[in-house]
């Protein structure tokens, strides 16, 4: 069971971490002018990058690191369904928590990510 | 409160008169509204039109001469009216024999006076390509031009040129003792070394025409700009042309003719008593404008006559602003010249040679907030690509802040004229991506050496040029608004960014019309970017 719950605490504090520095980076885009400005492009390709490494990392992280230290093979299946559905929800999560994030700071760079 | 009238005469006179709208521009001529006459023998004359059409966009972006005003702290803060005037040399008008119709009467004397001023060949050279230096035909020619328009326009079908000089002669009247009339225009060719002995008393007995109890108050006071040769034109070389032609201008002889111009101004009474103020304005070194292909016929007039501009012309523009801003008495006759540093051969010019230095750091921020306006356009928002440009910071901006969602409704033909001026004063590039380069490129590449800002600002490398960060227009450092970092240099894109954040986060920068007394969606987007860049500058408050 608390293999369980910290396969799913592990998946959100990743999300928010990924999340994080695609916020970082997000910034760090120089606006553009002109009738074609590629900044916003940029930002929502890099929202999208980590939204997918997110799901990778949090999956891989947990199936070769963590997984393998579970001796007990019911508790390891029980982790590898959790592992799995929290990557899952993690992944909703980060996708879930960025929109609204956009839409609070839909005017600055962040909104962005779904404007 | 001082009201402002401008003449601006002949070729130079043009270019001047391009220098001066560029200058009300900037912003240097907060509240003020000045009537300028446009004053040229050669109607077709390719600087005259080009500086025309300048100050009628000028006057279109004010919201037209019927319904713009003056606004404040800005800029194009002044309000500009344009009033154009030539004679009428055509047809049966176009030489002198014709026009003073010496035929008529006892043609024998007639001819005989006329022989005693002037050579045959004066008498019987084309006047629509102006007077070419011949100024004792000339100064005759445009005095009575001047009368003879005031007295035309009343009647049934008077030219709208006419009509214009009237109306510019009221206003001059209705102005009364607070009239400050100031004359731009040069000392060396035709037009302009013809008229500016004559103007003031060409004016004053024209508003005598009207009525003879009119006249313009005494107390009006007149300036002038004496410029000097600054210019040279290959002879031509066309050994039939001088046969055709009569008359050819020849730039061998502006020495002279401003040696005897300046003479002429120094001793004579009439002209101590009338301009209180006048300019010297010279160049030590000529340029040729003929120098590109010696091939090609020399021009002297005409709609092919467009040539570069020069930083004396501008410096005649600050005259214009020395003698509209100066508020002491007037009651002697004066003569200034200003002089600057010079490093083997190139002038090493500062803010405070042009406008003094009390109004030094003005004139800085007002042409650097300007200057850095055009290349964000250009530079940052595509213009000089073939992008957005205008409309495309206004969009941006109106998006930015909520303060400002009402710029999105700027009237499209503003968005035209502001983009067709930004490209007139900076460059625009061509076809094959070469730079022209507009009035104040041209201005500093008539100074051999830095002017004023960083000399990449000036580029004609279109790379370098659209690449350029306009964040260190300024050559001091405490005047960049753009750091560079430990690894990487800040670029125009840090530019843009800082600019776009300031519009977002700063609602004291948004104009008020208490403030700047501006109420146009156009007059407002002009301000709010005067503004951000002046805050962002930091060379005044």
């Amino acid at each position: 069971m608390n293999q369980s719950i910290s396969a799913y605490v592990m998946a959100i504090v990743i999300a928010l971490v990924f999340l994080l520095i695609a916020a970082v980076i997000s910034n760090n885009i120089l606006n553009e002018g002109g009738d074609h400005p590629k900044d916003k492009g940029k930002r929502k390709m890099w929202f999208w990058i980590f939204a997918i490494l997110c799901l990778v990392v949090i999956f891989l992280i947990g199936f070769f690191v963590v997984r393998p230290g579970i001796k007990v093979p019911s508790m390891r299946d029980n982790y590898t369904i959790a592992l799995s559905i929290g990557t899952g929800v993690a992944f909703v999560f980060y996708i879930a928590l960025g929109f609204v994030i956009s839409k609070i700071f839909q005017n600055g760079k962040l909104g962005s990510w779904f404007n | 409160m001082a009201e402002l009238f401008l003449v601006c005469i002949g070729g130079t006179g043009m270019r001047c008169m391009e220098a001066f709208t560029h200058l009300c521009a900037v912003g240097m001529f907060d509240n003020k509204e000045i009537n300028i006459l446009s004053l040229d023998t050669d109607v077709k004359n390719g600087n005259k039109s080009k500086s025309e059409e300048l100050v009628y966009r000028y006057e279109r972006i004010k919201g037209g001469s019927q319904n713009g005003k003056p606004t404040n702290n800005t800029f194009f803060s002044a309000k500009l009216n344009l009033y154009r005037f030539g004679p009428e040399y055509s047809g049966t008008r176009i030489t002198y024999d014709l026009l003073s119709d010496l035929n008529s009467g006892d043609h024998v004397n007639n001819q005989a006076l006329s022989d005693l001023f002037f050579d045959k060949n004066i008498q019987e050279f084309k006047l629509d390509h102006g007077y070419r230096a011949q100024t004792h035909l000339g100064s005759m020619l445009m005095y009575h031009a001047i009368l003879e328009g005031a007295k035309n326009a009343g009647k049934v079908g008077a030219r709208p040129e006419d009509k214009a000089l009237a109306e510019y002669l009221n206003k001059i009247y209705q102005a009364g003792a607070n009239a400050k009339v100031f004359i731009l225009g040069s000392i060396f060719g035709g037009t302009g070394a013809s008229s500016i002995p004559i103007i003031p008393q060409a004016l004053k007995d024209a508003i005598k025409l009207k009525d003879p109890n009119l006249k313009i108050d005494s107390q009006a006071i007149f300036g002038s700009t004496l410029l000097t040769e600054y210019f040279e034109f290959n002879p031509p070389n066309d050994p039939n042309r001088k046969k055709t032609e009569k008359i050819i201008a020849d730039s061998n002889n502006f020495s002279r003719n401003c040696q005897a111009a300046m003479m002429f101004y120094e001793n004579d009474p009439t002209v101590k008593a009338t301009y209180k103020r006048m300019y010297l304005i010279g160049w030590p070194t000529m340029i040729n404008f003929s120098a590109d292909d010696k091939s090609k016929p020399t021009i002297t007039g005409g709609a092919e006559q467009l040539n570069g501009c020069h930083v004396s012309e501008f410096l005649c523009a600050c005259a214009a602003y020395d003698f509209f801003n100066n508020t002491e008495s007037e009651s002697t006759h004066d003569i200034f010249f200003r002089s600057a540093n010079n490093n083997e051969g190139s002038f090493i010019f500062d803010f405070q040679d042009f406008v003094g230095i009390e109004k030094a750091n003005e004139l800085k921020n007002k042409l650097g907030c300007f200057f850095a306006f055009t290349h964000l356009i250009l530079n940052s928002e595509k213009l000089a690509m073939g992008q957005g440009g205008v409309k495309s910071l206004v969009e941006t901006m109106a998006h930015e802040s909520t303060l400002c969602n009402d710029y999105k409704n700027i009237d499209v033909q503003d968005i035209k004229d502001l983009t067709e001026y930004i490209k007139d004063f900076a460059y625009q590039l061509d076809d094959s991506k070469k730079v022209l380069p507009g009035w104040f490129f041209q201005i500093k590449h008539s100074v051999k050496g830095t002017f004023l800002f960083d000399d990449k600002a000036f580029s004609v490398n279109p790379k370098e040029l659209l690449e350029f960060n306009y964040g260190k227009i300024f050559k001091e450092a405490n005047h960049h608004f753009t750091k560079d970092g430990k690894y990487f240099k800040a670029t125009n894109k840090d530019a843009y960014d800082i600019f776009k954040k300031n519009i977002k986060d700063n609602p004291l920068l948004v104009p008020t019309s208490e403030k700047q007394k501006v109420e146009r969606i156009s007059e407002k987007v002009l301000a709010h970017i005067y503004n951000t860049f002046t805050d962002l500058f930091k060379i005044i408050s």
